[in-house]
């Protein structure tokens, strides 16, 4: 049997009041205990509330760098296959002080 | 500094999020009770519909305590509540992966009084047969067998948008994506639930 578009909307409703029934009938309330539980949870963490957990920070600022270094490695990739892997030669012409020789600033057309 | 006991009995409206948080971030903990009180019907029922019974307590403890812990990146303290939710929202999601990672959401075989029951929803024309229909067992169990096939994402965001009715961008706060990626992942989801009744019915009859 394929069902049609009425058939399907039929169920959905359905099951989108079976959720919403059970859901509502389950208590609002928990073990009365449940607040003194969760303070001495807080109470045992090694951090205050004042200091910013790490994961929150790398979720909120790091990842968002992660474009610019895509492309940045991106960049170093394609300068690396065009120039070959020497980096006794680049060394050397940083030591020589001749930067025009040097391919990071080739590669660009600098 | 003399200790203070937080007044557990302030009634809700009274408390003052603001000054509560203060207190809270300048060291004195049990002033979260306060936030505790205030909040924790609420937090019970953004999670109650996503986490089953027996995971409810640890979940709401655990939204607390990561409101406790992320306190300080609440940059609007008069959206506490709108923040807090976000936060319950959060844990229920957690607890989901959780389960799906250690496999124990409970995928049960359906028999073919489900497949009857789903059968006979998609044609039921009477409000006393759809009344009928609703009160049987085989429908949560049905609802539960669908959901538990879906992908932990799909599952939030199906709950939250098509089964809750939560708009799109409310959504997408809670969960803190955007409002593309909800949208677009609703419809998929919701997709992939026509899909796997369809094929559940199919396979069911094509089993000896």
């Amino acid at each position: 049997m394929r069902w049609d578009h009425e058939g399907h909307e039929k169920v959905e409703g359905v099951l989108r009041d079976i959720y919403l029934t059970t859901g509502n009938h389950r208590p609002n309330s928990l073990d009365p205990d449940w607040k003194a539980n969760a303070l001495r949870r807080i109470r045992s963490l090694p951090e205050s509330p004042g200091q910013i957990p790490l994961d929150w920070l790398f979720q909120h600022y790091l990842w968002r760098l992660a474009p610019a270094a895509g492309i940045l490695i991106l960049f170093l990739a394609v300068w690396m296959i065009q120039s070959g892997l020497n980096p006794d030669l680049e060394m050397a012409a940083l030591a020589l002080d001749n930067p025009f020789n040097f391919s990071l600033i080739e590669t660009p057309g600098m | 500094m003399r200790y203070q006991q937080p007044k557990c009995d302030l009634p809700a409206a009274e408390i003052d999020d603001e000054a509560v948080i203060d207190r809270v971030l300048n060291g004195d903990t049990d002033a979260f009770a306060l936030l505790m009180n205030k909040y924790g019907a609420m937090v019970v029922n953004r999670i109650k519909y996503h986490v089953p019974e027996d995971g409810l307590e640890e979940t709401v403890q655990d939204a607390f305590v990561r409101a406790y812990r992320s306190l300080e990146t609440c940059r609007d303290r008069k959206k506490f509540k709108a923040w807090l939710s976000s936060i319950a929202v959060n844990a229920a999601y957690d607890y989901l992966r959780k389960q799906y990672r250690r496999k124990e959401t409970a995928v049960s075989k359906l028999t073919a009084d489900h497949r009857d029951w789903l059968e006979h929803v998609s044609i039921q024309q009477s409000k006393e047969a759809y009344r009928r229909r609703l009160a049987r067992s085989e429908a949560r169990d049905v609802l539960d067998w669908a959901l538990c096939q879906l992908p932990v994402k799909d599952r939030m965001v199906l709950e939250l948008v098509h089964l809750q009715e939560i708009p799109v961008k409310e959504a997408a706060k809670l969960l803190g994506w955007s409002a593309v990626n909800v949208k677009v992942r609703s419809h998929r989801s919701r997709k992939k639930l026509r899909a796997i009744i369809e094929n559940m019915i199919v396979r069911e009859k094509e089993e000896p």
